[in-house]
């Protein structure tokens, strides 16, 4: 493998009371330019990307900001004021509207807003999503050439996309990890200390012979099972450099530090695939660790999935499935309560993603910090879950990197939402002209959340 | 040899359709049954248009078959028959298409996170194995003591790949792995070495797809091989690997025949592994892993436990395990049966009286129960409704689909789809009396006109499937039509749709669809007519669908009779 690893001296190891913890440090300025804002080796230093999703939409009327603006001429909404502390990297994009019909409640709309274009019938995509394009631009030589994908409910959504917010393509997509233990696992494996092991060898040589059947196989196969065992190669292939990275990693744990082991920060997170903002700090400080130590320079975040018929009992709304008592508002105790309990559910949601961004903040990275040097797209499967109206639909960008400005509301007339994300596509070095197909085409970007 | 086939099935690209559609869904033709019409086109099941390029019309071209990954189901089922009760860590998720995870199978592609988590969960139920030295000796071969032990090891590896791989591996295949096993074996020791071989046969795709794709006859057709039969035979009616006996016949080239697997097939139900296939189709069928997360208000109905929630799935699955194998009988009389399984607390649900002590039991609803058969079982009430309600919809969206085979399309967009607006502050009402906007509003009313009487007749219900006599203090009405024939209550319905003449045709697609992997194209209708005749003319048992099926020509090929297999470039990507 002639994969250059880029260094991850990173972060230093602390020891505080007996337990390990992390302590994320600036990248080395060595590692850097004269200003930190590349590679000493002057290859770009890349801004990352996020996908964050939400199910079950928002009511415009408590999400929408009031007024709009740059700076101090707009104030969050009721909805987004978990997101108080980080308004300078907020950009909030309302009155746009998914342009595919809506013929599939909840999974026409995240389709669109995820690939550029309308679902199909069985609830898969016909194009890849935004983070796989952005990661084919800027990820392919870390170790999760396709992102990190983590996910914190597991609960099924109407019929909709399955858990997914993450394709490749068609039939292609990469369902969310749940357990912050495995990902722990496997990010310490990478990254943390170790003694040289002579099994990685082994374990190399073996993904190769594994590798030599599937081309084997490939070779009798028609032209989609082929492409599909391409797929599984790549699995083999993003093996090896995670191998080949843990190698290579010194040993002494001076080269990235350590994980945030969740076992031991957040016991109390609740079952993978349940709803905390515990479980979202532990994937937080992992997601953050794997980004500041470039492990992956794409992640995306499900925090429910289209349509999510968990409850949110954190938030105090009761075991029952948010999308039926609170989305379509059928709580037995009546319109009011219902009203009321959705838009608590909608604010524990950006409770959920404010861990994230906090996380983000606090990791230093290059001349500031990593939601600096971050894009965060986050949006929903619908506008209103009342009615399922495309119109209005959720949308921000966090953070600034790849260029946003942030701490802006810009608000349009009903224009085709395919923008924003083409927006960050283009942010992020695309040579392409356009994003999406059909209705949802846009060929356009938002000049506004630009610096 | 290379081969190249067109593969695509056309099935994800089926189109987006509003319209709600009647009839039994089946190649735009009916069943000949002559009852049932179309009354708003299209909202078919039946994948792809035939392709039209006239070279002869008694001979349409259709798609070849998929190699299929492993369900979640499969692989556990399999990688225990190999090496015994381990425990295994979680692989990449099935993903559900067309209501079958055998669809998505074989269609989805296994994300690089998901190539991983193979090779960990091989890696660590191997390693459990082989922490066990007397266990490791009942499930290989040969165990070997010393590096120089290569027949052992060869052996070891040859036995454990014919199993995991369903067929025997070639020179070259057992040569790569023999290399493994003894290069790892001179680092370390000799049962290490073949430790490693073994996991790299359980990560190759040869382990975890079922590589099912048929060698070209004579006459243009693609008929499996026999090691592929077994595979087929095995996980469609074990939903696990074949046994020693299987591969042996294949071996034999006793699999190639309608009377050889005609008799592997008999000795394969009155195995117990038997049960285990029927279970999983009946757990994709009906869907029963969404029963695990079914929440109730709790403050309404405290009486929802889990010990509630599983009884309910062991009733529902205890049923048709009888029907099928304990007594095998008429599988339709499942549909308004008033044979149950119970324990005491879901007796108490049932209406029925506990016993001392406590046991699972085979129990039977009173003559005038108006609770019958499958519609009327406590898993399928409340996994139809809401935590704090009944949903007519989500009921009658059943009936319809999974009984009737009939298509209902998610409701259209800007639709306020809430029923408990009391803006208009009248009182209580009925379920339904809410639904009445539906059925009146145009852009609703195509389907729910179909569902909504469905679910309503199943009203005596509550959410958690109690009995009830009255909703919010007022009488139900239970009462509603299918196919214009009226019935009174949730009762009558059940009966109605045991003798629907959907209702064969229904089952024997739905089975279809599951063993294929594939929804049935419209070259696959005579077959699916095939099967129903044999189910009706056997009584409507289960088991003999499964020997039908097994043994029908279209089992043994790719491709229909008369019908020829599509070449494409075979370009690698």
């Amino acid at each position: 493998m002639s994969r250059t690893m880029i260094p991850r001296r990173t972060m230093l190891r602390g020891l505080l009371g007996g337990a390990a913890i992390a302590v994320p440090l600036p990248r080395l300025m060595g590692m850097l330019n004269g200003n930190g804002t590349a590679h000493a080796d002057g290859s770009p230093l890349h801004p990352r990307f996020i996908t964050w999703f939400f199910g079950n939409g928002a009511d415009a009327s408590q999400w929408v900001p009031a007024a709009v603006g740059q700076g101090d001429a707009w104030a969050l909404s009721p909805s987004l004021a978990p997101l108080a502390d980080f308004k300078q990297w907020l950009s909030v994009c309302s009155g746009y509207t998914v342009m595919v019909p809506g013929l599939l409640a909840h999974k026409s709309a995240p389709a669109a807003v995820l690939t550029g274009a309308q679902a199909v019938a069985n609830g898969d995509v016909q194009l890849p999503s935004i983070d796989q394009k952005i990661a084919a631009l800027i990820n392919g030589d870390t170790a999760f050439p396709s992102g990190i994908h983590v996910g914190i409910s597991n609960v099924t959504g109407a019929g909709a996309l399955d858990f997914n917010i993450s394709f490749n393509g068609p039939n292609a997509p990469n369902p969310p990890e749940y357990s912050p233990s495995a990902l722990f696992t496997k990010l310490l494996e990478i990254a943390g200390p170790q003694a040289p092991d002579p099994s990685l060898f082994r374990r190399k040589r073996l993904l190769d012979a594994v590798a030599e059947d599937t081309r084997q196989l490939q070779s009798r196969l028609g032209r989609e099972d082929q492409i599909r065992l391409e797929r599984h190669l790549d699995g083999l292939d993003q093996l090896q450099t995670q191998i080949d990275a843990t190698i290579d990693n010194p040993g002494d744990g001076a080269d990235c530090g350590l994980p945030v082991d969740p076992d031991v920060a957040y016991p109390n997170r609740g079952a993978d695939g349940s709803i905390s903002l515990d479980r979202c700090r532990a994937f937080a400080d992992l997601l953050a660790f794997a980004l500041s130590c470039d492990l992956t320079r794409v992640a995306t975040h499900v925090f429910s999935c289209a349509a999510c018929h968990a409850p949110y009992i954190e938030a105090g709304l009761g075991n029952v499935t948010f999308h039926e008592d609170y989305g379509h508002r059928l709580s037995p105790q009546g319109m009011e309560f219902a009203t009321n309990g959705f838009h608590t559910g909608v604010a524990y949601s950006m409770s959920g993603l404010a861990v994230l961004l906090n996380r983000l903040r606090d990791t230093p990275d290059g001349d500031g910090n990593l939601l600096d040097h971050s894009a965060i797209y986050v949006t929903s499967c619908v506008g209103d879950s009342v009615t399922h109206t495309m119109a209005d639909f959720p949308m921000l960008v966090v953070g600034k990197g790849g260029g946003l400005r942030g701490n802006i509301h810009h608000r349009v007339a009903g224009e085709n939402i395919s923008k924003v994300p083409f927006t960050l596509l283009k942010a992020f070095g695309s040579p392409e002209g356009s994003f999406g197909i059909n209705e949802a085409q846009a060929s356009a970007t938002v000049p506004e959340l630009m610096a | 040899m290379r081969q190249s086939w067109k593969i695509s099935l056309g099935i994800a690209s089926s189109p987006l359709l509003f319209a709600c559609y009647t009839g039994l869904a089946m190649s735009g033709e009916t069943d000949g049954a002559g009852d049932t019409t179309v009354a708003v086109s299209s909202g078919d099941e039946s994948g792809t248009e035939e392709s039209d390029t006239g070279d002869s019309p008694h001979a349409p071209e259709v798609p070849a078959p998929n190699i299929r990954r492993l369900t979640r189901s499969e692989f556990r089922h399999s990688v225990q028959d190999l090496l015994g009760p381990v425990t295994l860590a979680e692989v990449e998720i099935d993903s559900e298409q067309d209501g079958f995870f055998s669809v998505g199978a074989s269609l989805v592609a296994l994300s690089p996170a998901g190539v991983a988590q193979y090779e960990t969960a091989a890696g660590d139920a191997l390693a459990e194995l082989f922490a066990d030295p007397a266990a490791l000796t009942e499930r290989l071969a040969c165990v070997p003591t010393q590096f120089t032990d290569t027949t052992c090891t060869r052996n070891a590896i040859a036995s454990f790949g014919r199993q995991a791989w369903r067929r025997p591996l070639n020179s070259a295949e057992l040569g790569r792995y023999l290399e493994i096993a003894e290069e790892s074996s001179a680092e370390t020791n000799a049962r290490e070495g073949l430790r490693q071989a073994l996991w790299g046969l359980l990560q190759s795709p040869n382990f975890l797809y079922r590589v099912e794709v048929g060698e070209p006859t004579e006459e243009g057709r693609l008929k499996f091989t026999d090691y592929e039969m077994a595979s087929r035979l095995a996980f469609t009616l074990w939903n696990t690997l074949p046994d020693e006996e299987l591969l042996d016949a294949a071996e034999r080239g006793g699999l190639s025949d309608p009377k050889g697997i005609e008799y592997q097939a008999t000795r394969m139900l009155a195995d117990p592994r038997a049960r285990q296939g029927v279970e999983n189709f009946i757990a994709e069928l009906y869907r029963l892993w969404l029963l695990d997360e079914k929440v109730k208000d709790d403050q309404l109905y405290p009486e929802w436990t889990p010990t509630l929630r599983e009884a309910m799935r062991d009733d529902l699955l205890s049923r048709i395990d009888a029907a099928v194998f304990t007594e095998p009988s008429d599988f339709l009389a499942l549909y308004d049966s008033r044979v149950v399984f119970v324990n005491n607390e879901l007796a108490q649900l049932y209406g029925l009286p506990p016993v001392e002590p406590d046991a699972w039991r085979a129990a039977e609803l009173p003559e005038d129960s108006p609770r019958l058969g499958i519609i009327g079982s406590g898993l399928m009430l409340a996994k139809h409704s809401l935590p704090a309600r009944t949903s007519a919809t989500a009921r009658g969206v059943f009936i319809a689909e999974s009984l009737l085979c009939r298509t209902v399309p998610p409701p259209p967009p800007d639709i306020d789809t809430n029923l408990d607006k009391d803006e208009m502050n009248e009182g209580p009402q009925t379920l339904r009396e809410k639904l009445e906007p539906h059925r009146e509003n145009p852009a609703c009313s195509s389907c729910h006109e179909i569902i909504d009487p469905l679910g309503l007749a199943l009203e005596h219900f509550d959410t958690i499937g109690r009995y009830r006599e009255f909703d919010q203090g007022l009488v139900i009405d239970a009462s509603g039509d299918l196919d214009g024939i009226a019935f009174a209550d949730g009762a009558e319905l059940a009966t109605l749709l045991r003798d629907h003449p959907n209702a064969p045709g229904c089952l024997v697609r739905k089975l279809y669809t599951y063993s294929a992997g594939h929804t049935p194209l419209p070259s696959e209708a005579e077959t699916l007519e095939a099967l129903e005749e044999a189910l009706t003319s056997a009584d409507n048992r289960f088991d003999l669908l499964l020997l039908a099926l097994v043994t029908h020509d279209d089992f043994r090929f790719a491709n229909p009779e008369g019908t020829v297999i599509a070449p494409d470039e075979g370009e690698m990507p």
